[in-house]
């Protein structure tokens, strides 16, 4: 998370998917979501992928995980371990 | 980065002493008015430093050193206010009950078995620090440790923290415990986790010397003892303590207010400070959970009725006024903070007329959350050793209680107010937009704790002392005189 910051300077809110669903309670899936905004504030971390930015937080699942395809949302930098930054605008 | 914090943590003390003298000259001499006061000037040191903190993020727009320099400013103000104050009488004596002397037989063997107890805690508060420095369970880190690392990493864009985006890590909620991590860390000019750990640890160590000296100025020291092995004796309080939750710092507040208020009426000869005091650690228990907004209220009603019934319209009024000029200032920031920062709680948010309405006239709500109140209560602390609840009903139903217990002004206000708060919780409880179930179940215990300090003040407040059975003075359980 820490590469994940250093791409993020100056971004107000990205969006988030994770291996597993976010029901903001208390499962696996926002268990890793909680981690992923503690990890990258001050940049507010929705739990929705709709943003310009969004992180792919895919640590979760077994071995190294292929970064999954978003509709609209291109990746911008893979960080490894399961991290992916996706990117609206980018043009690999 | 470790100078950085102990500086921080000793400049909000020293501020604290000054706001705690500047209400006005307390008990005087004995270690247990020391420790009183060291305790009481801890929390209204975090307590005033957070509330001027935040203050300086509105009006400055971000954490920075500057804050220090008004720190020492405002410390300083109170220091003056203080020595014009202490220069004006000399202070009255609270009387205390038992406190000099040499330790008899008796005590020694408690005295052993306290000091046991508190280097037990202290190596649970080290190994906690250790294994989980985020906080153990979710809200340290999700709620308290998160809205920290907004404020201080967030610079100008501070404000972020509470985006409305951000509902499930309660943004609502009031800022003590952040304000004073993330102070800490501009201190510091780093994060360190040592922070919120040392808050953590320093305010729960506070509350069990404020129950020790609260007993020791009213009930003797053997008293004060039995109460400090007792509170420590309750696994769930230490563990609780030092996993970073608001709840045990928001239990310290309730019982600083409740032990300052007995003390006015233990010796009322001396006047105003311990009322005022009693204000100030309410405000600051407001400013660290939104119950402490409940205990606001509880504590103001129950003082008016205690007060009222006794004394008369005018002098509870009288009486309340102090409360109220300590109380006051830092209620002032906790409305600012409510009016214009955070979005709507959740549990308000999810209240209509038509709905709220159809769960008070839920007559199977009612009773669940009864039976979910007797239960954990009466089997509160499960993880420990024994259920400390059964534990104190025998040691009532053995010793008895002291021969005028019930008719003091000190026990009928913290019985009132503590009733008056599980009452209040029973109905947050009743009228919760979320489920039942998974609301009492998840959040019961950590209610229960935030009363337990005052509940074991209230209890060795009133059950017979050892030095009382052997006299043969007060009453057994079956109300025969001896």
């Amino acid at each position: 998370m820490r590469a994940a910051r250093a791409h993020l300077e100056g971004e107000e809110i990205i969006g988030y998917v994770g291996s597993y669903p976010v029901f903001k309670g208390v499962g696996e899936g926002d268990a890793a979501y909680y981690l992923a905004q503690y990890s990258l504030a001050p940049v507010i971390v929705d739990w929705r992928p709709n943003h310009r930015v969004a992180l792919g937080d895919f640590s979760l699942s077994a071995g190294e995980p292929p970064p999954k395809p978003i509709p609209g949302l291109q990746i911008w930098t893979n960080l490894g371990e399961g991290a992916v930054l996706y990117h609206r605008d980018h043009r690999p | 980065m470790i100078a950085g914090i102990l500086l921080g943590l000793a400049l909000a003390w020293a501020v604290g002493f000054a706001a705690v003298r500047a209400c006005g000259r307390q008990t005087h001499g004995g270690r247990a008015a020391g420790l009183l006061a060291v305790s009481a000037a801890l929390g209204a040191g975090l307590g005033a430093t957070s509330c001027l903190a935040f203050l300086w993020l509105v009006i400055a727009g971000e954490l920075n050193r500057g804050l220090l320099v008004a720190e020492v400013v405002f410390g300083v103000f109170l220091a003056l206010c203080a020595k014009r104050i202490s220069a004006a009488g000399p202070a009255g004596s609270a009387g205390e009950t038992g406190t000099g002397g040499s330790f008899s037989a008796r005590e020694r063997t408690v005295a052993v078995w306290l000091t046991v107890a508190w280097m037990a805690a202290a190596g649970a508060h080290a190994w906690f620090g250790i294994k989980s420095p985020h906080g153990g369970g979710y809200d340290p880190w999700v709620t308290w440790n998160l809205r920290a690392r907004f404020l201080f990493r967030g610079g100008e864009d501070w404000q972020r923290g509470f985006s409305e985006v951000l509902n499930w890590s309660h943004p609502d909620y009031p800022l003590l415990l952040p304000v004073s991590v993330a102070r800490l860390w501009t201190c510091a000019g780093g994060e360190s986790m040592l922070a919120p750990a040392l808050v953590a640890s320093l305010l729960f160590a506070a509350t069990v010397a404020a129950l020790m000296a609260g007993l020791a100025l009213t009930r003797g020291r053997e008293q004060a003892m039995l109460g400090g092995i007792a509170a420590l004796a309750t696994t769930f309080f230490v563990t609780h303590g030092a996993s970073q939750f608001a709840d045990v710092p928001l239990a310290f507040f309730i019982l600083a207010t409740l032990v300052h208020l007995a003390l006015h009426d233990h010796a009322p000869g001396l006047g105003k400070p311990h009322l005022m005091l009693a204000g100030l650690m309410a405000g600051c228990a407001a400013w660290t959970k939104n119950e402490g907004l409940l205990f606001v209220g509880a504590a103001i009603s129950g003082r008016a009725l205690v007060t009222v019934k006794r004394l008369g319209l005018r002098p509870a009024a009288r009486q309340l006024a102090p409360f109220f000029a300590g109380l006051l200032p830092v209620l002032a920031v906790v409305v600012l903070f409510k009016a214009f920062i955070p979005p709507p709680n959740d549990l308000i948010a999810g209240q209509s007329p038509g709905a709220t309405l159809a769960r008070l006239l839920d007559p199977s709500r009612h009773l669940t959350v009864l039976r979910w109140f007797g239960e954990r209560i009466v089997l509160f602390d499960n993880g420990g050793v024994v259920h400390i609840v059964p534990v104190l009903a025998a040691c009532f139903l053995i010793c008895g209680c002291r021969a005028d217990a019930f008719r003091r002004s000190e026990t009928q206000t913290c019985a009132l107010v503590l009733g008056l708060m599980l009452g209040g919780f029973a109905l947050v409880y009743v009228c919760t937009p979320h489920d039942l179930l998974w609301h009492l179940e998840t959040s019961l215990d950590r209610l229960i704790v935030q009363l337990w300090p005052s509940a074991v003040f209230l209890f060795f407040s009133v059950v017979r002392t050892p030095g009382e059975i052997e006299r043969g003075e007060g009453r057994d359980v079956f109300g025969r005189r001896h």
